[in-house]
């Protein structure tokens, strides 16, 4: 169970005083995680496993799917061979290490920069968040237009104090990082909303003790803030990491891929190889290199932020 | 044929006797699952007096859905079928994006639609999740109704898959006041590669505006519309017998070169992989020439102020024939097992009715229609954009100048990552000869995957 | 909370003040630049939109504004429809999320049993499988289980995302356990202890997934998308996408499309960010 408590940042063992022993919690347990579990196992878990299933079958009439025929690893063989697949993983990567990052601290700075004795905090919040009930339909449309060299917001202004603003959707170099950029403003919200509500549940108690002690400012944040966040701290680099991993609706929308494929995704290829082309295994395999990333991640993500058990 | 019929069916009765979550279902679960599942005339193949209702999705939106709307409400309200009983089509709009998974979804839970629409260029790949048409009509008098052209759309390695409603090819729209600026006459544009070049040169010395965007939406799928006619008026070959990608063949290479060249050397166009940048610099007037599908109309005139014309994109270098890249909606039957024989045949016969009967969708939405007797019709005739598009399209049509979009026999004929190559070129991300070669291998992947 | 810095150090701090407002409101203004800017567009005529100069307020140019493309929107009468689709499947899903989320993070938290570790790695691993990967075998259960064009058939396999638990699980870990103690001694059963103890604690996260599975669920596409077949039950965002053209002839169509389609989420934020905050307030003064 070693590896799985580290995962799971071991499961809360408190001891409590029960009336009846063991065994009536073990039931109770079970009732009240039920219901979730129903709807999970039926909703998630069932067709995910049937995609591991895919992952290793092949199905020569895409519009029979009972037709399948045994290929055991073959296809992850083929992902492993697959240079589309390792330029996908390169864009996924570089859109992962500029967003997410970015992501996190921001948030954290927003919620902590709203959290002091700032003057229209309701103001602040909305606007800080609002772009997060946009759909991913509006908010390309938007930074399409944005980002548009002839007709842009951006550049025209840019233009006003240089002579030839960059091409931001055209150019492989910048594509990524322009995704990324509007993805932070984009999804920013969430992150901070978490973590104001987590620095509001710290007590004022302990700040006020510190200060007693002497410590303020830096300190204070090193010594309180921090730790008392941790848990959401872990939440949301968890959580972005597997939401950004998994980008896929703005290289869709906004650049195809492009331009020369230099934004494209794991998930858009797996997009194309299950929906577009119909090659079920194939893109099933695509998902669970996915998973098996993103579980590496997670593990690494534990050990390093660590979890507060206290 | 999705051979899990009796399995699925069982399973299915099974699991809703068990009473599942209550399907909260809304107005009227449109023929499928329960309701027909015994209900319409099983195989005596005879309309007696039922009434069926014909689930058909379609995914017009824009201008073109209150066309469909009309044509669809005129059939319930005047039943012209010839049989007793009363057919209601049952129409359901659903968005173009993400069309053909939503199709393929249903499909997998024999859950489509009776009748829907689908792009001629897919009925080879999607063979294996239609009936035919053929199946339920009489193909010798059917094939009367409709141009050979058409017909040959539609026809599949012999099977007639589906019914055609339109074509949709494309063509060259061009700015007539660009035109007079350089020096051009605006009445009497290009007819070959050497009056073309004249007029692209012409506006790019004389004026400040681009001569020509290959399309509009700077996509791949337009790209490949425009790279594609060229190269057969070429001589060129696009796929072999195989369904290999030939794009490397002489003529290919060339095309390509000519693309590179148009955003290069020739100074025709911006090196750009900007979406819809054509579009906007066509209506804003900054370029003289786009070349798009018969679509374009509406939008054009919905734009004050831009005075445009139309000639036939037959200007391609060295040209050896003409030819002309089409493609078409159709109506097809998508599988289903609860529909029966009778209810395939009424179907047909719909698909029938809306395809040779309403001259409105050619009329009003500007396509190439599939029925001869709307050809002939006056109402055609003086339509709106006869003169201007719609003749020139019938011309075209007359001298069998249109060839398809490749029916590929597997993957996405539109998928647009499948030419996205063209585009790398034009902007110059790619040379021409990286870029063709990075479309065999996508293109080939595709189909072979 | 603490009052005006002691007097002797008020310049410093007044600049520090001073500064994150204006770091916070810079940042707040240029957020907003991008939507504001679409707020604008959407009141533009099409041929104010085609010219590559920016318009912000054309009336002060001169130019005018119009109120065509939201009329447009309108007169569809099946907007309110959607709207209210919207509703039902977001609000519907949103309220069976946080109970049954809440409870099995209660019972992962609180409760001691075994296998708790595995369920919760279990859960946590299937957040990882990619959305696209589970949509044909997804598509296959929810037909026969007869839910195909149904609001459960969308407000079931959102259930079962495993976010939520994830979020409350690590919300719930922090609630100090004197309080159920307390409780305990008192005699409250679990029942009373999730309801009286752990809820009312937990608001604020609460509130926050609330609003969360409201906007997502809100703008869910593709798996609405799949599973209604009928245009009466669509969702807004899916409905509305169908009045326009695939490309971008009538831009300022989109623009009114994303702003109407985004409204009632931003009102419902609006409504909702008090029930954030108040809790909270409530909640520090009594920690």
């Amino acid at each position: 169970m070693g590896l799985t408590e580290r995962f799971t940042g071991g499961a809360d063992t408190t001891k409590r005083k029960t009336v009846a022993g063991f065994r009536k919690e073990t039931i109770e347990g079970i009732v009240w995680s039920l219901p979730y579990l129903a709807v999970f196992a039926v909703f998630l878990v069932w067709p995910a496993l049937r995609g591991l299933y895919m992952s290793l079958h092949t199905y020569p009439n895409k519009f029979d799917l009972s037709q399948t025929e045994w290929v055991g690893l073959q296809n992850y063989v083929e992902l492993f061979n697959d240079p589309v697949f390792y330029n996908a993983m390169e864009g996924t990567f570089l859109f992962v290490a500029i967003s997410v990052p970015l992501l996190v601290i921001l948030g954290l700075v927003m919620a902590l920069g709203v959290n002091k004795n700032v003057a229209g905090k309701r103001t602040l919040r909305a606007i800080y968040f609002s772009p997060y009930v946009l759909t991913v339909a509006v908010v390309t449309l938007v930074w399409v237009q944005m980002y548009s060299t002839s007709f842009g917001l951006i550049n025209y202004y840019l233009g006003f104090i240089m002579e030839n603003p960059p091409g931001w959707l055209t150019s492989t170099n910048l594509v990524m990082p322009a995704l990324a950029f509007m993805t932070v403003w984009w999804l920013v919200g969430f992150n901070f909303v978490i973590f104001l509500a987590a620095r509001q549940s710290i007590p004022d108690r302990l700040y006020e003790a510190a200060q007693l002690d002497g410590a303020h400012g830096w300190r204070a944040f090193k010594d309180i803030t921090l730790p008392q966040m941790r848990n959401s701290v872990v939440f949301v680099v968890m959580v972005q990491f597997i939401l950004q991993f998994q980008v896929f609706a703005q290289p869709y929308v906004m650049t195809q891929g492009g331009p020369k494929d230099s934004s494209d995704t794991l998930v858009y290829y797996l997009y194309r190889s299950a929906f577009s082309q119909q090659e079920f295994g194939y893109g099933a395999a695509m998902g669970y290199v996915l998973v098996a990333i993103l579980i590496v991640i997670a593990i690494i993500n534990f050990k390093v932020i660590g979890d507060s058990n206290d | 044929m999705g051979r899990k019929s009796a399995t699925r069916e069982t399973r299915r009765k099974f699991i809703k006797s068990v009473g599942a979550a209550g399907t909260v279902a809304l107005a009227g679960c449109g023929g499928n699952g329960g309701g027909d599942g015994g209900s319409d005339g099983g195989s005596t193949g005879n309309a007696g007096s039922d009434s069926y209702e014909i689930t058909f999705w379609e995914p017009f939106s824009g201008g073109e859905g209150p066309i469909m709307e009309n044509i669809v409400q005129q059939f319930n309200e005047n039943q012209p079928l010839d049989t007793d009983a009363e057919v209601t089509i049952n129409r359901q709009r659903t968005p173009w994006d993400n069309y053909y998974n939503k199709l393929f979804t249903a499909l997998s839970g024999d859950e489509a639609p009776d009748m829907t629409v689908m792009h001629a260029a897919y009925l080879r790949a999607w063979s294996g999740g239609i009936d035919p048409m053929g199946d339920y009509i009489d193909t010798d008098t059917y094939s009367e109704d409709y141009t050979a052209s058409h017909w040959d759309l539609v026809t599949v390695d012999g099977s007639v898959n589906a019914l055609p409603m339109d074509m949709h090819p494309i063509g060259v729209y061009y700015n007539k006041d660009l035109f007079e600026q350089a020096g051009l006459d605006p009445e009497s544009p290009p007819t070959n590669w050497d009056e073309f070049q004249q007029a692209g040169n012409a506006v790019a010395e004389n004026t400040d505006a681009h001569a020509f965007t290959q399309s509009p939406y700077n996509d791949g799928f337009g790209s490949f519309r425009t790279w594609s006619t060229w190269v057969k008026q070429q001589g060129g070959t696009l796929f072999d017998d195989e369904w290999n990608p030939m794009f490397d063949n002489e003529a290919g290479q060339n095309i390509s070169q000519l693309f590179y060249d148009m955003t290069g050397d020739m100074g025709w166009s911006q090196q750009t992989s900007e979406a819809d940048w054509g579009n906007n610099a066509f209506q804003n007037g900054n370029c003289a020439m786009a070349m798009n599908g018969t679509w374009y109309v509406a939008a054009l005139d919905s734009v004050d102020g831009l005075s445009w014309d139309f000639f036939k994109p037959t200007v391609g270098p060295n040209k050896q024939q003409d030819k002309v890249w089409a493609d078409g909606h159709t109506l097809v039957l998508p599988q289903k097992q609860s529909r029966s024989d009778a209810k395939s045949e009424i179907a047909a016969q719909v698909a029938h009715w809306m395809t040779t009967a309403n001259p409105a969708w050619a009329t009003e939405a500007g396509h190439l229609p599939a029925a001869t007797s709307i050809y002939e019709s006056d109402e055609f005739q003086n339509s709106a954009y006869y003169d201007k598009t719609l003749s020139k399209y019938v011309e075209m049509a007359e001298d069998e100048t249109y060839f398809y979009h490749p029916k590929v026999p597997d993957g996405d004929p539109n998928a647009q990552n499948w030419y996205n190559w063209l585009v790398d070129i034009w902007a110059h991300d790619s040379e021409p000869q990286e870029g063709i070669e990075s479309g065999i291998q996508t293109v080939g992947d595709g189909i072979s995957g | 909370m603490t009052d005006a810095p002691i007097r002797s150090r008020l310049d410093s701090d007044t600049v520090r003040n001073a500064l994150l407002h204006v770091f916070l409101y810079g940042l707040a203004f240029l957020m907003a630049v991008p939507y504001l800017y679409t707020i604008s567009r959407s009141f533009q005529p099409n041929e104010l939109l085609r010219d590559p100069r920016p318009y912000w307020i054309p009336p002060l140019v001169g130019e005018p504004v119009t109120l065509e493309h939201y009329q447009y929107l309108v007169n569809n009468t099946l907007v309110v429809e959607w709207t209210i689709n919207t509703f039902v499947i977001a609000g519907g899903a949103t309220i069976l999320i946080v109970v049954i989320d809440s409870m099995i993070a209660f019972s992962l938290t609180r409760l001691d049993w075994p296998g708790q570790s595995a369920i919760l790695g279990l859960i946590l691993a299937s957040f990882m499988v990619p959305y696209y990967m589970n949509i044909v075998p997804l598509y296959q259960i929810v037909s026969d289980l007869g839910l195909i064009n149904s609001y459960w058939g969308v407000i079931l396999p959102a259930a079962a995302s495993p976010l939520g638990v994830f979020l409350l699980y690590q919300f719930f870990k922090d609630i100090p356990e004197e309080y159920e103690e307390a409780a305990r001694l008192d005699g409250f059963s679990t029942f009373q202890v999730y309801t009286r103890i752990i809820l009312p604690l937990a608001k604020p996260i609460l509130s926050a997934l609330a609003l969360f599975m409201f906007v997502y669920n809100w703008n869910a596409f593709l798996w609405p998308l799949l599973v209604l077949s009928e245009q009466t039950a669509y969702t807004l965002p899916i409905g509305l996408v169908n009045l326009y053209q695939g490309n971008i002839d009538t831009p300022g169509l989109h623009m009114a499309v994303a702003i109407l389609g985004s409204l009632p989420l931003f009102i419902v934020y609006l409504l909702f960010q008090g029930q954030l905050v108040r809790a909270v307030q409530m909640q520090g003064a009594t920690g």
